[in-house]
């Protein structure tokens, strides 16, 4: 569970004739909390005749609240080789799963060092990382 | 203060302007930066809110002139930490004007205020998870 005090500033504007004529503020804190879990599933097999392979990330929002803004990044390192995907504005509905993958077109026998993490506001507030 | 403004005509008898037949004359004002102020607040100012609470915006628009003051167009755009009341539409009451938008970004046309009146505009809507 990661929680945050968003400070939120929220205008109006008055025009006549087209023109601004005034605009004011008003700002107030809004604390939001966050909390999400992540799988990794991975369906490793030693192929002979494809080398790819597709490791699974399943990000589930186990907390309240809806996660609208998110940001998803999984990867998979062997060796000196790196994999990654960027899910920007990631979305995901409280009690709500999400599946992402990466193919692998790493030799199946290596070991992998796999990932993920999920930042919300700039924060991560998930992270899991396995070697399989 | 608001400056006013006066504009003469005047009616000759033939294109030499040698005599003046009639004059009239009217006047008006062009308002100053203080003919109208406009005030918003919350209904839980200094407390903190928490997602699924309701956070109610008042918005007062004053006139502070002795004149009418009528055709404002109103526009509120909601921070996204501000979801619905209903379907896409936020709860929006005015006191003038016409509610042409209930959805972000809301916006009220026709907002007329007699002198030294105020109109008074209420939004509701939750709050949400960023």
């Amino acid at each position: 569970m990661s929680c945050k005090t968003n400070k939120i500033i929220d205008s109006a504007s008055l025009y006549k004739n087209g023109l601004l004529i005034d605009s004011i503020n008003v700002s107030f804190d809004v604390v939001i909390c966050n909390s999400v879990d992540i799988k990794i599933i991975s369906n490793i097999i030693c192929c002979k005749k494809t080398k790819i392979k597709r490791i699974n990330f399943v990000v589930e929002n186990i907390g309240d609240n809806d996660i609208r803004n998110g940001f998803l990044k999984v990867y998979i390192t062997s060796n000196n080789l790196r994999l990654s995907r960027e899910f920007e504005i990631f979305k995901i509905e409280s009690k709500c799963k999400n599946n992402v993958y990466i193919d692998v077109p790493f030799n199946c026998c290596f070991n992998y060092q796999v990932g993920a993490e999920v930042e919300v506001d700039g924060e991560i507030i998930k992270e899991k990382n396995s070697l399989i | 203060m608001n400056e006013t403004i006066s504009n003469t005509g005047e009616l000759y008898n033939g294109s030499s302007m040698n005599t003046i037949l009639q004059t009239a004359s009217t006047s008006f004002e062009i308002a100053n930066n203080n003919a109208i102020t406009m005030s918003k607040t919350i209904n839980k100012p200094g407390e903190l809110y928490f997602v699924n609470d309701l956070i109610v915006f008042t918005i007062t628009i004053t006139n502070n002139t002795n004149s009418n003051i009528i055709g404002l167009f109103f526009r509120d755009v909601i921070d996204s930490v501000i979801g619905p009341i209903s379907g896409d539409n936020y709860s929006v009451n005015t006191t003038s004007g016409i509610i042409t938008n209930s959805t972000n970004p809301i916006s009220i046309s026709g907002i007329d205020i007699n002198p030294n009146e105020v109109v008074t505009i209420t939004i509701t809507g939750r709050i949400v998870g960023r």
